[in-house]
């Protein structure tokens, strides 16, 4: 029998929790949703990211980089969203 | 912690799969990150984008983010359980993959529902985003079932792991990106919004 | 072994991007190509405005079509050293990049058609040279499977020292996947996946670009390790 990861299963449970609460708060359609979709959208990738490929424990460049991703992603997603829209 | 965690303290500055494979990684989130600020840039300017979205069937985005999360935790532990010379690493790699073509088979049926009402790849901009972003990615998971696939025949018949760490590693690690990809493709395409005063 | 022979061979690949690169940008002016939209009339002046260009311009594409084998074979012995045996997916490759060459010769083609006739009408000569633009991008649908058997042959050599380095591999998968979206251009004259838009155009472009770049200093770097010659079992 396979061992259980508590520490993997929590963020699992995390991740789900979060994509339904996501799913919810788009439904107020107020200028706030967006950020809140992208913010969480971002946060799980960085969660599958980190916990389930590993890369918490990985050599600074591969965390430098995909911090770097998630930074730059989410700037540019905020930024489209708020200020282009007129 | 239990003890399947007490190994993730020795990987410390251990490259997940082999170096080589983040080449693929950060490729792909470079592309990926292109193409949703492009998505994310038309449907802030145009606002016929919003009426084809509100077509979309949210609740199965949502039970397809629910089917990927859970098949990379199973693959997550398929490595955990090679790590540990365990024989449940085919089980894993069998129940990632049984959760994988659930994924598939949910979008066949979402995709059938947009044709047969008339939602095509090129009838309106944000259909054309839809089709190509998920088909795009699609591709990305029918690769990752292939190499399930191969996973899984490289288990002894106890059904423990018998190739490389490394092999297991990577291929886990490729997985969890169509996860990733997902993730984020649900976000925007499913839940963002116009952000207007529309 | 003939390090130098090889060496020359590799150089058939910059020799063809150039030439490629040539007939597109200075010669037709279409690099970044002009949208699908276009009127009959607009397409036509522009090609009429330049047709030298576009006649010396398809020159150009068919022999850079006929000029890169030596480039292709090189890869071709690395992939089916690594091989060993019976070389199924080298011999995919080398077909496959066989039928993609034969879209460069037929794109440099139907410009030379779109600019033979000044005197024709409007339609006809956009029709020639919409298909150059087809053949120009679509060529994304064989070379996907081209780039994934090159990944897959490189990414199954199981020496300790591979023949080809292993990111090399992972990289031509990356290519492959990224490639796939030129195969819709037909459906969009606007948006990105339209023969000018991003996914179908630049993304594919620019993979493609770190492709060849990176394909001619694996191979160079492996023949000055002599990795043909290498007897590993």
């Amino acid at each position: 029998m396979t061992a259980v990861s508590k520490r993997l299963t929590l963020f699992w449970l995390v991740l789900v929790a979060v994509s339904v609460l996501s799913f919810e708060s788009s439904l107020f359609g107020t200028r706030a949703a967006g950020a809140i979709v992208i913010v969480i959208g971002l946060t799980k990738a960085w969660i599958v990211g980190r916990e389930f490929m590993e890369i918490r424990a990985a050599p600074l460049i591969l965390r430098a980089l995909f911090q770097a991703w998630v930074l730059v992603l989410g700037t540019a997603l905020l930024a489209v969203t708020y200020l282009l829209a007129a | 912690m239990t003890a399947a965690d007490n190994r993730s303290e020795a990987l410390r500055g251990h490259i997940p799969g082999e170096p080589g494979l983040w080449v693929l990684i950060f490729g792909d989130l470079l592309v990926f990150g292109i193409l949703f600020v492009t998505y994310a840039v038309n449907l802030a300017t145009d606002v016929t984008m919003s009426v084809s979205q509100a077509k979309l069937d949210r609740g199965l985005g949502l039970l397809n983010t629910v089917l990927l999360l859970s098949s990379s935790w199973c693959i997550a532990h398929a490595v955990i359980a090679a790590r540990r010379g365990s024989s449940g690493v085919r089980q894993m790699i069998l129940a990632a993959m049984a959760l994988g073509v659930a994924f598939v088979g949910v979008k066949v049926v979402e995709w059938g529902g947009h044709i047969g009402a008339g939602d095509t790849l090129n009838s309106s901009s944000f259909f054309t985003f839809y089709f190509m972003y998920t088909g795009i990615h699609l591709l990305h998971v029918l690769i990752g079932l292939g190499v399930l696939t191969w996973l899984a025949t490289r288990c002894d018949t106890n059904g423990a792991w018998s190739g490389s760490p490394a092999t297991l590693e990577g291929s886990a690690v490729f997985w969890h990106l169509v996860d990733l990809l997902w993730v984020m493709i649900f976000a925007l395409v499913y839940l963002l919004r116009h952000a207007g005063p529309a | 072994m003939r390090q130098g022979a090889l060496r020359l061979g590799v150089f058939a690949g910059p020799i063809w991007g150039t030439l490629f690169f040539v007939a597109l940008w200075p010669l037709m002016h279409i690099f970044p190509p002009y949208s699908p939209n276009l009127g009959a009339a607009e397409v036509a002046a522009h090609i009429r405005s330049h047709q030298t260009g576009f006649l010396v311009g398809g020159i150009l594409l068919m022999t850079a079509s006929a000029i890169v084998w030596p480039f292709i074979a090189v890869i071709l012995m690395f992939l089916k050293k690594i091989e060993r045996g019976i070389p199924l997916w080298t011999t995919v490759t080398a077909l496959v990049f066989t039928y993609g060459q034969v879209t460069v010769f037929l794109c440099g083609l139907a410009f030379t058609m779109a600019a033979f006739r000044p005197d024709a009408s409007n339609e006809m000569i956009r029709a020639w040279s919409d298909l150059g633009m087809f053949l120009l991008v679509i060529p994304a649908i064989p070379g996907t499977t081209q780039y994934l058997a090159t990944g897959a042959i490189i990414l199954q050599d199981d020496r300790p020292k591979p023949i080809l380095p292993r990111w090399y591999g992972y990289l031509n998968i990356w290519v492959g996947i990224l490639s796939a979206p030129g195969a819709v251009v037909g459906l969009f004259k606007m948006g990105p996946f339209a023969w000018n838009g991003i996914a179908a155009f630049w993304i594919p472009a620019v993979v493609f670009g770190v492709w060849i770049t990176a394909t001619q200093l694996i191979l160079l770097s492996a023949i000055k390790r002599n990795a043909l010659l290498d007897d590993q079992p």
